[in-house]
């Protein structure tokens, strides 16, 4: 007998006797039914506005009607656009005195005057206060040859046929007769495509014949294929880590998996660029902070490249496989975009060059068609099946992508075929790069240093040594005194000018001659105005330098203004070197979240360059670079 | 109450109570147990299944690369992100009610009898922790660190 029975039938309880269980029931049920009733008629309100509001019950709620009272008005409402100031989209650069608007100057402006003075500085015919535009737009390619030659306009300097190292050609098989026959063959079949994404009516017999000869040319038993190369290894690395995981990867990897590590949320720790001790001391750091945390489901990665994208050192995975096998969970991500055709027996890559095997060695491999293969699109093949089969749904660069053009997943087929039918091919890369590379630290001034760790790595970066770095600034530094010096006294010259004009305005009552006054008096001011931000910007720039040279002297990492010298210098030596018959490039700058790469020139040793013309390139290179940093010595 | 939207689907209510009666009905008729032992198998697995999904099971349960909560959403349980977090809602008074209900529905059939202290020490333990876990109060807060 209880509450219930007795809203339900009161006779009946009445009628039996009332027991201390009885009443102790009703009670403990009466209880519930006031507490339930007391929480159903509570106000909705929002936790935090109610923990931080002096007045818990007046706070506002999004269920609750909102105080009318408080409402702007519209002057109010007026008043608080006025006052508005948008947020800047980019967060302001904190990376140099230079680059800023202050002081009345502009980035561009200040730029401008630096490169000019790099300009001058390298013995160039430029005049000092002359604006010159970005080198680079003057030099355009026209034409691809076979063989690795290329037709370049060299600003009003004509067109040239020029030594191509400038493209990641490193097969040769760019220009291909046989490639581009297949390719306008499957575009005539198939057009450009579905334009669908792989999964949506995407998929073309062309792609699935594309994915098989890549897995059995890597070796494995399935491979997936991506549209567009650097969209491959953002997505792979998006798709197998999340938050909370953790990433271990080189400093120096390229820009798609930076990116891909930042959108997947997970923690990155970065190691030293190819230091696999640096690797396990971080390693070793994280297990023991798990062990303290016992946080211990997290997924690891370790993620290098096998031909670095920025350096042209080859990834030390020999020793970086032995620690992960030395430590349990962790998976090893090897991108092979530049080692793909270049390195091993069968040309697979750097893993293969190490003699690792995927599956017990290597967890996922991913590379970039675009360079040894010559066509556009990536692939990823990995240990197990899922590697890839997780891919085909979680991948962002999957799922929500057209699918590659059909004909370029035939230029891949074809690319492979070239490669394993004619392995002397690979051969020929490695001995021109080992014999490029030998040239090169034959002919170069000892201040010029060839970046790399093995010989039969294509992929060449030339970069100054920090003494010429510093030696270049400090002779920028002194033309940009200069100019500011002779800047100030042309102003003066000018004011004096003008005050003498003002004298004789004051003075004079013929009308054509208060004119004429008048009229120098305008331009007097416009120029001094014009000469006036000239100034600041001299000065502002000798600031930045001096403040870079005085806090820290010769790193690289100190900012932007050795940064646009040694870029500046670089863009005229590529100029110059056009006008020799040797193309190459400068690639900008990639960053990643703590470190910049110094400018470097770019070179790329491909299977078609003949020894001899290689050897030709070198000499040259090495002639011009002596020549350019000679006259900076000298000058001084 | 899926935690990525934040908000109670119309089905859920009518899901949560159409549930129970059934799993009520099945133990009362299809296994023929009293109604002592069917209410409380109800409310107890009630309490441990509301308890693990509400209470327990932190952040967005869905996750995928391209969906993904910021911050603090990770760190939530499930009743926590209900509704945007906001207190005393429709849905969040039904879920009580329900849960209230069961402990009535279970003190109401178990006799007040010595032989049934157990039954209804379990029942109130089952009731105390998922009722009290869903008071406005308890929002946020992780009792002796409990599942933070």
């Amino acid at each position: 007998m209880d509450l219930l029975s007795v809203l339900v039938r009161p006779g009946l309880v009445l009628r039996e006797k009332l027991s201390p269980f009885l009443v102790f029931h009703v009670a403990f049920e009466t209880c519930l039914a006031l507490l339930v009733a007391y929480l159903f008629v509570q106000k909705a309100y929002a936790p935090r506005q109610q923990r931080r509001g002096a007045t818990p019950g007046r706070a506002p709620s999004r269920l609750v009607l909102k105080d009318r009272s408080d409402d702007l008005t519209e002057e109010e409402i007026d008043a608080l656009c006025e006052e508005w100031i948008p947020e800047p989209l980019v967060p302001p650069s904190t990376e140099s005195v230079l680059l800023s608007p202050r002081n009345g100057t502009s980035a561009e402006a200040t730029t401008s005057l630096v490169r000019t003075s790099v300009s001058v500085a390298l013995g160039s015919s430029e005049l000092a206060d002359t604006d010159t535009s970005d080198l680079r737009e003057a030099l355009t390619v026209h034409a691809y040859e076979p063989g690795g030659y290329c037709l370049v306009q060299v600003g009003d300097y004509g067109m040239k046929r020029c030594m191509n190292l400038a493209s990641a050609n490193y097969a040769g098989l760019q220009r291909d007769p046989r490639i581009e026959h297949a390719c306008r063959e499957v575009l005539l079949k198939y057009g450009c495509g579905a334009c669908g994404p792989r999964g949506f009516y995407g998929t073309l017999d062309v792609h699935l014949r594309c994915e098989y000869e890549i897995a059995k040319f890597m070796g494995t038993h399935e491979a997936i294929l991506y549209s567009f190369g650097p969209a491959t290894s953002t997505s792979i690395v998006n798709a197998f880590a999340k938050k909370g995981d953790i990433i271990f990867a080189d400093e120096c990897v390229h820009y798609p998996l930076q990116n891909g590590m930042q959108l997947s949320r997970a923690t990155i720790v970065w190691f030293h660029h190819n230091d696999p001790t640096d690797l396990e001391r971080k390693v070793v750091a994280i297990e023991s902070m798990q062990r303290k945390t016992r946080a211990e489901n997290h997924r690891q990665f370790i993620i290098v490249e096998g031909i670095f994208q920025n350096t042209g050192t080859i990834a030390r995975l020999d020793e970086i496989v032995a620690i992960k096998h030395r430590h349990r969970n962790l998976r090893l991500f090897v991108d092979e975009s530049h080692a793909l055709g270049v390195l091993g027996v069968t040309g697979r890559g750097a893993c293969e060059h190490f003699g690792l095997q995927l599956g017990p060695d290597v967890d996922i491999i991913a590379a970039d068609l675009a360079f040894s293969l010559g066509t556009i699109g990536g692939f990823c093949v990995g240990a197990e099946l899922a590697t890839v089969d997780h891919q085909r749904l979680s991948s962002a660069g999957y799922c929500f992508s057209a699918s590659q053009p059909p004909c370029l997943a035939e230029a891949a087929i074809i690319g492979l075929q070239i490669l394993r039918e004619e392995p002397g091919r690979l051969q020929r890369i490695r001995t021109n790069a080992a014999r490029f590379r030998r040239a090169l630290r034959e002919h170069l001034p000892s201040s010029v240093v060839v970046e790399g760790n093995l010989d039969e790595s294509p992929l060449i970066h030339l970069r100054l040594q920090t003494q010429s770095v510093r030696l270049l600034l400090s002779r920028v530094m002194h033309l940009v005194q200069a100019t500011e010096r002779q800047l100030r006294n042309r102003a003066d010259r000018l004011r004096s000018v003008e005050s003498n004009g003002e004298n004789e305005n004051g003075d004079s009552t013929d009308t054509d001659s208060s004119v004429s006054a008048e009229e120098t008096e305008d331009m007097g001011v416009l120029v001094t105005d014009a000469a006036m931000r000239q100034i600041n910007h001299a000065s502002a720039v000798a600031a930045a330098a001096t403040a870079h040279e005085m806090i820290m002297p010769g790193m690289y990492q100190a900012g932007a203004f050795e940064e646009l010298v040694t870029e500046r210098f670089w863009a005229i030596a590529r100029e110059r070197l056009a006008r020799q018959d040797v193309w190459a490039s400068v690639p900008g700058q990639l960053l990643t979240e703590h470190m910049r790469l110094p400018p470097a020139l770019v070179l790329h040793v491909s299977a078609s360059h003949e020894p001899t013309e290689l050897d030709r390139a070198a000499k040259t290179i090495g002639k011009l670079l002596d020549g350019m940093l000679g006259a900076v010595k000298h000058e001084r | 109450m899926s935690g990525s939207s934040g908000y109670v689907p119309k089905g859920a209510g009518l899901f949560t109570s159409c549930s129970w009666p059934v799993f009520r009905v099945f133990f009362g008729l299809g296994l023929s147990l009293n109604p002592v032992e069917s209410w409380t198998i109800v409310n107890v697995v009630h309490a441990c299944v509301t308890f693990i999904v509400f209470h327990w099971i932190k952040g967005n349960p869905f996750h995928t690369p391209w969906v993904d909560m910021a911050g603090k959403g990770e760190r939530q349980t499930w009743w926590e992100q209900i509704d945007g977090s906001v207190q005393n809602t429709p849905s969040r008074k039904f879920l009580i009610g329900v849960v209230v209900f069961l402990y009535l529905a279970t003190v109401h059939s178990t006799p007040l009898d010595r032989q049934f202290l157990f039954v209804h020490v379990v029942n109130l333990a089952a009731f105390l922790v998922v009722f009290v876990a869903k008071l406005p109060f308890m929002h946020g807060v992780r009792i002796f660190g409990i599942n933070r």
